[in-house]
């Protein structure tokens, strides 16, 4: 095999990587099929700007054909690509062809479900342990994450397979983890458990005693803790490791008596003692083993649970592409189909992604891979920087090209690309990165027209709240007040700031959330995704609404609305309407719309729980008085993501096999409380976290969150790699590292909160997230184009620009007041620097008003089609005349009507008469044979036609007959459109001739016949449009009993 | 007979009918479906119908017959795991074989003959629509005169696929003849560019004229708005030529807006399984699966339309919303109120009538369960299904109730589907494939049809056949019509056409996709628009390949042929492709406002009067004076949308249901004996009262309650014993009537007798943490234990001690001093304080409402009117748990 050809690309932020991919692509439809070309990008959204750029191009240069075929070509995520690779080779890879992919918010109940006896089988052990770990303890916080091991295990599953690392090889890394982890602990104590124990036990116990009458404040809550334990211990149960620590911690005032503080001492030491305890040890080095048990288990279970039910995670869809990848014959197959990969957005590939791509590589003929080592901050969902930099290292070392380079920024200003130059270089340094690739070597960007540098300092002054505050401040200040923001227009100079232009980075969603109040709080508005759909007055409008249609009996929902509609915002006639006499009765009369509603719920049964959805949003008071609360566009933004919300509630449940139910979905709401979306509105200030700008850009970036701390992530499970890291074979030397932290809230002097970060390992992880957060730093500077903002607090340690320092000390920093320069090495740069304080509050401002629809009547239409088949009118039909052509056919056994009358309806309407009588025989037979009949015998069949011709031509010598002949007309606004058994066009008009398959005696043939009319009459009325004026007779054919009749609409 | 024949055209087409008249005979535009039932009947071809389910099931009893003989075939793996899901897109292999005019005989490629294999083995396969379309070429072949003249088509003859082409030649050659649509005219304005481009490339500048306009929108809601407004400011002459383009055949949004302003629906409805009428049969089978799964039993009692009297239905799901499981107290007694209904119901009537009803109904609840890993026999699922046909029947009872017949049908076609099988035991999985295929098609919105007016719409833009005015496209986003990959390799795709089979190559169906695009915008005389929100249905969406094609000559005109919908909200009069859109000024509404203090009318004041309380309505109390007001004395409740108990609730009530079991009145029993009933009766009780945690995702939970509820019942066993004390009773019904304070009635988890200290209150308590019962004891609020207390003796001044068992951590919390705590709190408030605090509490708000006023303290401002004093005040968070914050507007979002 000879080795790949790989073209590697380090396409700096904002330097036209995706030009440079559609060029490309362009040249290479020119000598390939558009078809095998392979582009893999990182979001949905990039891949449909990549194929649609590509393909407008291929219209410009004149190639609609190749821009047509490039339809069929694989442009989407690594996922979408490797799902669609498995679903074509399932039944090679042995997998249910049913390839369908679990939403990302069904995974857990599914791992749960599939999981469930490998829990069961471990949660024994793994409760009691947890117990002991103080894993049960009540949260701290309210957005403090609860540590429950079955997380633990989902996430050692999903690191295992996202680094390749087998089921049967996890014991491996339990075993490895159990060492490295002891390694943290200090020596094991001489004494035995049981006397370290009783040491404390006695301590407890003694200082229980000591409790002066009257305690200190500082003493109170030591000695809950104590009396606490003691009653545990008394009741036989284990110290937890917590209590532990925190039983090393007691401590009192001096007025609590030396005979308490002497106690508290003794307890303090004896509890000190536990990062010595040999019970600790075997805790957590069970607790290591069992969890890494369970989760191969779990893992063997989950795979197979998927497996049968073709279900698909993203890890799924991966790893079995890459068995189709390695599998000869599978390869081979897709080697046929592929002939071209660009891989975008390569530094973010995962362990398993590398591999993916290597193999495709082989199977290709060219390789390209671009991306930017730094702008790699995707570790937390299992990135690989250190893997990936190897990567595009060894592809430019094992190529003659010298490494391609796209550094010309095409986005920023120049004052910003050089701000970014100089503070990087030592950091990217560090991370092994050569300034020559990596710095920016010049900018697209003109400085035409702008007054102001492109840099700003805005030191925050007070407490988070007040910080915020007066950065929002600050932005209204921006886009309302004629300040010199200016910014870059089309096609070229520049224009005034709008509040579109700016985006807001912040480290957290808690920070996004207060970000946003804060704004709104100014009256600025904020495109921000935020929690709380369920609890915005529009959405509880509706579903107020929607419940009430559900459910009759819930007069909750009907108190809602009707404070919902009452004119005045405080009225209290919900109120009075409760405490009357019928309270249902009261509510229903105040509410406006609880008619329309009922109408609504008269439907319910035709409609699907989203479908109701859509009725109670789009119906017009409702949405009327939605509408009359101004600020209609976010509200637009959230009642979409209730239909959202609506539509995959439906298809969850279609994935999990039960039912969708319209209180099904009022439950799911309430349970999941969706956040609200956030919206796509351009005149609304962008806020987002920093991973969620990558790939976007702003005039104005402000960068929030300067003070946060880098913290390796140590306790919780890590994929690590022995050794150096061979690109070319990822998943080799991969293990799962995971140390448990026993001490649940307790997280400073424990012992292990210093031992572990200066661990060999634990050095390395804090090496790797120092650059991790230096290259996040970087996305976030290089999405602005033409301002960028540093808003530090003005307190406390910039911890986060310390990362720029790299190896080096002191190498970045902000000006402390107007005038001096941002200072990046030895380099400096000007920068507007100001210092913000949340001044007074502003007064809000009433909505503006909005525009709707002008109320027009609206009637009711009748239904567009008028179908023969089910017409009906007032019109009644005589029989004018009646005969019998024919007996009756002779019937053997008992006959299926139904069927029957088909079978024969469909002889007549093929039959010939003027053919040979075998072959019509044949026909008729064969059509009795696949309708199943047998009780009446061809012949017989044939015979009544010929009775029917016999009478036509008879009546009608020389009339055309059109047999099953389609009719259409629009009658008034309506339509009708059919098809006529037999159609007689003769000299002077029409007749219609209807097979009924009618076995009734002759005195009821004018009942059936009767009946018939309108249906008739309506085709007439449509052969009447046809062909204006001419008469048509109709005629009821009954060939099983002979009856041929012709009735006429009864004038009156 | 004249026909048109499109590829798209078997749905709704545009324009209605041939011809220019207003009426036509003899004449019609029919897509593939169409054509061939023409000729079909035409040349005596016709058959029964045979539902798609029926189909997959023969092919898959034909693939397992094929493996008998030949167990490598190499989907072997796939049937085994999946028979259905893999049956099923062999099918659709065998189908695009067929199609390309596949013989069914060996050729000499592995994979390939493997379908030749199954072809000959297992029972017969109803003809798809290629062995039809086969059949029909051979039949025309050998038929002279056929009653069709010719046919017009709508796509150029050569972007017909081969199937087709080779129809069409073969009709061609019996002297059917066969001619091309003409194009429509084409002007010199934006549109008249457009069309250039698409058509070869030129280039040209919009200018914006409005005869083509591109209307984007945040969201499919605006976008809808957007569309409406449009064509409400046409007159209905100028809606006759307009049609609207819904490529994902979908109108239902748009239709709501257009209904809103009187324009006429468009009426395309999509199909759904998830209709309320449908979900009887899924539902069905998800309560006949072991174990027990009350969910779907109560969705199923919750339907619309249950399949049991509605009265009745209600009674059992309110019982399972109280306990999810049969056999516990409250099912058996909503059985017993429902027999005692009937009866009453149904007096005149003979007893075996009724009987047999009551036998109807059981079926439904309490049929057989069947365990997962074994399966279900197939005469079990056959009688299910038979059964839910029979009850739609019935149900429809000659109404011809659209949905219903569809059940009916699916339901049938599910038995015949079982029958054709020829499995005995069905998996779970075979099952709910099954159940999906009968209702894949689902059934469409009956009651949302067209309604009559110029306004037309068209699901494909292949579907336009002839010259319209305007061209709507709605909901113009990606991902549009795509090849789907095809299974077949080079080497087969060879193999194949040396043996006279041809499979369409992706480029010519491309070049067919971009045509068809293209297409709807060819056919328009005087304007497109198209209609494109970046959010749908809360998704974000992708460009569609038209705009791909368009973008050349779209992005430079961005500013002029680009219309955000949003616009439309902020002034009175827009200008929009041609139309001068005029809206109304909204007159504003303010949102209902918190308010912390109310009014009360005197018809509220008036049910003051002869209260009982209860330890939870006085919670309420102490928590919030509205609550208590809206909750318990006006008796406001959140209807029956019933939800089964989360897991700690229903551990909770397991335990104490055990506690009850295993505690009788007399002395303490032995802690062993406790430990050891408790764990016998524990699979009992779980399955009447608590069967959701026997689903297998509560796994976890329930491994550690089995384990922790009986220890603890133990546990309190041993403490009770070493206390010394006696069990009066569990579940004790109380009520007493105090001077100056409230008539209270409640039920008391535990009551005890100690020889020296008398009697006392145990409250079970269920939770992650003992945290929140402390606090209470420890701040003098511990309301529901203090209100046990005080009427556990009906004669005592003082309330009975009490204290918390708390299961989960087998504590005895109680104040210190106490005898009943062996964990102690410390607390200056002592129980009777906190009982005389509490009746005086209640006093005060009692009295304050009696003057018409209500508080609402979790409201802004709800400080100024709390009565001074209160010896209990409201809670510091009151709303948190409180189910009315969307009445009282506290703690939502402002906009
Ligand atoms: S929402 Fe708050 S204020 Fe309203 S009743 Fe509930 S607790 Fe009281």
């Amino acid at each position: 095999m000879t080795a790949p050809n790989i073209t590697t690309v380090v396409a700096s932020a904002g330097a036209g990587k995706t030009t440079r991919i559609v060029g490309n692509i362009a040249t290479e439809v020119t000598s390939r099929d558009p078809e095998t070309i392979v582009a893999t990008t990182f979001t949905v959204k990039a891949a449909d700007e990549l194929i649609e750029r590509s393909r407008a191009k291929l219209f410009e240069l004149g190639m609609p054909d190749k821009a047509a075929r490039l339809l069929g070509a694989r442009f989407g995520t690594v996922n979408a690509i490797c799902g669609q690779i498995v679903s074509e080779n399932a039944i090679a890879l042995g997998r249910s062809p049913r390839a369908e992919v679990i939403p990302e918010g069904s995974v857990p109940r599914i791992f749960a479900i599939a999981a469930d006896a490998a829990i069961e089988r471990h949660a024994p052990t793994l409760n009691s342990l947890a117990d002991v770990m103080g894993f049960f303890e009540p949260k701290r916080a309210a957005d403090a994450e609860r540590s429950d091991w079955r997380t633990t295990v989902r996430r050692l599953i999903e690191l295992a397979r996202a680094n390749g690392v087998p089921a049967q090889d996890l014991s491996v890394s339990a075993e490895r983890s159990v060492a490295t982890f002891l390694e943290l602990l200090p020596p094991v104590s001489i004494q035995s458990s049981d006397d370290l124990d009783a040491d404390l036990r006695r301590a407890v116990s003694s200082a229980v005693d000591a409790v002066p009458a009257e305690s200190s404040a500082t003493a109170k809550s030591h000695i809950a803790l104590l009396r606490q334990t003691d009653s545990s211990i008394r009741r036989g149960e284990r110290i937890s490791w917590p209590n532990w620590a925190r039983l090393s911690k007691v401590s009192c005032a001096k007025k609590d008596g030396q005979a308490f503080i002497d106690a508290l001492e003794a307890v303090a030491q004896a509890a000190g003692r536990h990062p010595a305890h040999p019970r600790l040890r075997e805790d957590c080095s069970q607790f290591i083993r069992s969890v890494f048990a369970c989760a191969a288990e779990a893992l063997t279970a989950f795979q197979a649970y998927k497996a049968e039910r073709g279900l698909l995670d993203f890890t799924d869809q991966e790893a079995l592409a890459l068995d189709v990848l390695h599998d000869p014959a599978m390869s081979a197959g897709l080697g046929e189909r592929i002939g071209r990969l660009f891989v975008d957005e390569f530094q973010d590939s995962s362990p398993l992604q590398v591999a993916i791509f290597t193999a495709m590589s082989g199977l290709v003929d060219a390789s390209t891979w671009v991306g930017d080592p730094k702008q790699a901050i995707y570790g937390f969902r299992n990135a690989d920087s250190a893997l990936t930099q190897a990567a595009f290292a060894g592809v430019a070392a094992s190529s003659s090209e010298p490494q391609d380079v796209l550094a010309t920024s095409y986005r920023s200003r120049e004052g910003i690309i050089n701000l970014v130059n100089a503070a990087f270089e030592p950091a990217l340094s560090a991370m092994g990165l050569q300034a020559e690739e990596h710095a920016f070597s010049g900018t697209g960007r003109s400085e035409e027209g702008f007054t102001q540098a492109p840099l700003a300092v805005w030191w925050l002054e007070g407490k988070l709240e007040l910080q915020y505050a007066a950065l929002a401040a600050q932005i209204r200040e921006m886009v309302t007040a004629d300040q010199p923001w200016e910014v870059a227009a089309r096609p070229k100079g520049v224009r005034a700031l709008r509040a579109g232009d700016i985006a807001i980075l912040c480290r957290s969603k808690a920070d996004i959330a207060k970000v946003s109040a804060a704004l709104s709080q100014q009256g600025v508005k904020a495109a921000v995704e935020r929690e709380g759909l369920a609890q915005t007055p529009h959405v509880q409008l509706v579903m107020a609404a929607f419940r009430w249609v559900a459910d009759p009996t819930d007069r909750l929902a009907l108190a809602e609305l009707a404070r919902f509609f009452a004119e005045d915002p405080e009225s209290e006639t919900w109120l009075e309407a409760l405490g009357a006499e019928n309270a249902s009765e009261a509510l229903l009369a105040i509410v406006p719309i609880s008619a329309a509603l009922q109408e609504i719920r008269e439907g319910i049964l035709s409609l699907t729980p989203a479908d109701l959805v859509d009725a109670i949003i789009l119906f017009p008071e409702l949405n009327r008085h939605i509408e009359s609360w101004g600020d209609v566009p976010a509200r637009l933004d959230d009642l979409e993501a209730l239909r959202g919300f609506a539509r995959s509630y439906e298809e969850s449940c279609a994935g999990e096999g039960s039912p969708a139910t319209p209180s099904g979905l009022a439950l799911a709401l309430a349970a999941e409380n969706p956040a609200r979306p956030r919206s796509l509105r351009d005149d609304a200030v962008k806020v987002m976290t920093y991973h969620g700008a990558k790939g976007l850009e702003w005039p104005v970036v402000i960068l929030t969150g300067l003070g946060k701390e880098p913290k390796p992530r140590l306790f919780e499970p890590m994929a690590e790699a022995d050794g150096d890291v061979d690109w070319q074979n990822p998943l080799t030397g991969r293990w799962i590292r995971y140390w448990p932290w026993p001490y649940a809230s307790q997280e400073k002097d424990v012992y292990l909160d210093a031992s572990a970060p200066s661990s060999a390992l634990g050095q390395q992880a804090a090496i790797r997230s120092r650059d991790e957060e230096a290259r996040l730093l970087y996305v976030g500077m290089t999405r602005a184009r033409d301002h960028l903002v540093f808003a530090p607090p003005a307190k406390g340690t910039l911890h986060w620009l310390k990362v720029l320092d790299g190896d080096e000390t002191e190498h970045f920093g902000l000006p402390c007041t107007a005038g001096e320069e941002i200072r990046a090495g030895t380099k400096s740069f000007p920068a507007r620097t100001i210092t913000l304080v949340c001044g007074e509050g502003v007064e809000a401002q009433p909505p503006a008003v909005s525009f709707g629809r002008i109320t027009r009547p609206t009637g009711q239409r009748a239904p567009l089609h008028r179908r023969p088949s089910g017409a009906s009118s007032g019109e009644t039909f005589i029989i004018v005349e009646k005969s019998t052509i024919g007996p009756r056919l002779p019937f053997a056994g008992n006959p299926d009507m139904t069927l029957l009358g088909e079978a024969v309806h469909a002889i007549i309407a093929a039959d010939q008469p003027h053919n040979p009588h075998d072959a019509r025989l044949n026909q008729a037979q064969a059509i009795l044979n696949r309708w199943g009949v047998h009780q009446v015998a061809a012949k017989d069949v044939l015979g009544a036609n010929d009775r029917l011709f016999a009478e036509i031509s008879k009546r009608w010598p020389s009339g055309r007959i059109h047999r099953e002949t389609p009719v259409s007309a629009r009658i008034g606004d309506q339509l009708v459109t059919g098809r006529i058994d037999l159609l007689v066009e003769h000299g002077s008009g029409f007749a219609i001739i209807d097979h009924k398959s009618f076995p009734g005696s002759p005195d009821s043939w004018d009942a059936r016949a009767v009946g018939h009319g309108s249906q008739l009459q309506l085709y007439a009325d449509a052969l009447d449009k046809a062909r204006l004026g001419a008469p048509c007779e109709l005629f009821i054919h009954m060939p099983i009993v002979g009856g041929f009749l012709r009735i006429n609409r009864k004038v009156e | 007979m004249k026909l048109i024949f499109g590829l798209s055209c078997d749905g709704p087409s545009f324009p209605d009918f041939p011809g220019r008249s207003e009426g036509v005979f003899n004449a019609a535009v029919v897509g593939p479906q169409g054509l061939i039932e023409m000729l079909e009947v035409q040349l005596g071809l016709t058959a029964p119908r045979v539902a798609h389910a029926v189909r997959v099931s023969s092919y898959a009893a034909k693939l397992r017959a094929a493996l008998a003989t030949a167990p490598d075939l190499f989907f072997a793996q796939s049937l085994t795991l999946d028979p259905w899901a893999t049956a099923a897109s062999l099918l659709d292999w065998r189908d695009e074989l067929i199609a390309g005019g596949w013989s069914g005989s060996h050729i000499g490629a592995a994979r390939l003959d493997a379908f030749a294999v199954a072809e000959e083995a297992g029972p017969p396969l109803a003809p798809g629509i290629g062995d039809r379309t086969r059949t029909l070429c051979e039949a025309v072949k050998v038929r002279a005169g056929l009653p069709l003249a010719s046919i017009e088509l709508v796509e150029p003859r050569d972007l017909l696929p081969p199937l087709w082409q080779r129809l069409i030649d073969k009709l061609e050659g019996s002297g059917v003849e066969i001619s091309h649509a003409p194009a429509c005219a084409t002007s010199a304005n934006d549109l008249g560019h457009v069309q250039a481009f698409l058509a070869d490339g030129s280039p040209s500048t919009l200018t914006g004229d409005g005869s083509f306009a591109i209307v984007h929108a945040d969201t499919a809601l605006a976008a809808a708005e957007a569309a409406a407004e449009w064509l409400s400011h046409c007159s209905e002459a100028e809606l006759h030529g307009t049609v609207i383009v819904s490529a994902d055949g979908d109108t239902a949004l748009l239709d709501r807006a257009l209904q809103a302003r009187g324009l006429p629906a468009l009426g395309l409805s999509a199909s759904s399984p998830w209709r309320g009428a449908l979900q009887v049969l899924p539902l069905a089978f998800a309560a006949s699966w072991g174990p027990f799964n009350a969910k779907a039993m109560l969705d199923l009692l919750m339907l619309p339309r249950p399949p049991i009297a509605r009265r009745a239905a209600r009674k059992l799901a309110y019982a399972l919303s109280r306990e999810p499981g049969t056999g516990g107290p409250a099912w058996l007694a909503a059985w017993g109120n429902i027999e005692s209904d009937l009866a009453e119901r149904m007096s005149t009537e003979p007893q075996e009538k009724r009987d047999a009803k009551l036998a109807a109904w059981r079926q439904w609840t309490s049929g057989e369960l069947y365990q997962r890993h074994e399966g279900m026999p197939a005469e079990a699922a056959k009688s299910i299904a038979s059964r839910v046909a029979q009850w739609a029947l019935e149900t429809n009872a000659g109404n011809a109730d659209p949905l219903l017949l569809t059940l009916v049908g699916a339901a049938q076609a599910l038995v015949q589907a079982i029958d054709v099988l020829n499995i005995e035991m069905l998996s779970p999985l075979l099952l709910g494939r099954m159940t999906d295929q009968v209702l894949a098609d689902g059934a469409q919105n009956p009651n949302h049809v067209a309604t009559s007016g110029g306004l037309r719409a068209v699901r494909h833009p292949g579907a336009v056949w002839g010259d319209a005015k305007n061209v709507l496209w709605w909901d113009f986003n990606g991902p549009g019509e795509r090849v789907s990959s095809s299974p077949w390799t080079a080497a087969e795709v060879a193999a194949l056409k040396a043996n006279g089979c041809e499979i369409e190559s992706p480029a010519a169906i491309t070049a067919r996709i971009g045509w068809s695009n293209a297409n709807a915008v060819h056919r328009a005389g005087e304007r497109v628009i198209l209609f494109s929100p970046a959010l749908s249905a809360g998704e974000e969406t992708t460009s569609h390949p038209l705009a791909h094609q368009l973008n050349p000559l779209t992005t430079p005109a961005k500013d002029i042929i680009q219309w955000p919908a949003e616009q439309l909200l902020h002034g009175p009069s827009h200008e929009l492709a041609g139309r001068g859109i005029l809206r109304e000024a909204i007159t504003p509404n303010l949102l209902p406002a918190q308010r912390p203090r109310w009014s009360l009318p005197a018809s509220v004041i008036a049910k003051l009067e002869d209260r009982v309380e209860s330890a939870t309505s006085l919670e309420h109390l102490a928590d919030c004076h509205m609550r208590w007001l809206l909750l318990d004395v006006l008796r406001l409740s959140g209807g029956r949308v019933a939800e089964i108990p989360g897991t700690s609730q229903l551990l909770g009530n397991l335990a104490h249901e055990l506690a009850n079991r295993v505690f009788p009145p007399g002395p303490v029993p032995d802690p062993e004996a406790v430990f050891s009933q408790a764990n016998d009766l524990f699979d009992e009780l779980l399955s009447a009262i608590a069967t959701p945690l026997q689903q297998p995702e509560y796994a976890g939970e329930l491994a550690s309650a089995r384990v922790k509820v009986p220890a603890a019942l133990a546990q309190l066993a041993r403490l009770l014993q070493a206390m010394d004390v006696t069990v009066i009773g569990t579940e004790i019904e109380r009520a007493r009537t105090f001077v100056d304070g409230p008539d209270v009635k409640g039920r008391i988890d535990m009551l005890i007798e100690h020889p020296a200290h008398g009697t006392g209150v145990i409250d079970l308590k269920w939770s992650r943490s003992a945290k929140t019962r402390r606090n209470e004891l420890a701040e003098g609020r511990s309301i529901q234990l203090v209100t046990y207390g005080a009427i556990a003796n009906s004669n005592s001044t003082t309330p009975a001690p009490g204290a918390f068992y708390m299961l989960n951590q087998r504590q005895l919390i109680g104040l210190s001093g106490s005898f009943l705590a062996e964990e102690s709190v410390e607390s200056d408030h002592s129980l009777p304080d906190t009982w005389s605090n509490l009746a005086s509490t209640w006093q005060a708000w009692r009295d304050l409402a009696r003057e018409g006023i209500a508080v609402a303290t979790g409201a802004d401002g709800a400080e100024a009117h709390i009565p001074a004093d209160l010896p209990i005040e409201p809670g510091t968070e009151p709303c948190r748990y409180c189910e009315l914050t969307a009445l009282c507007r506290v703690g939502v979002e402002a906009n």
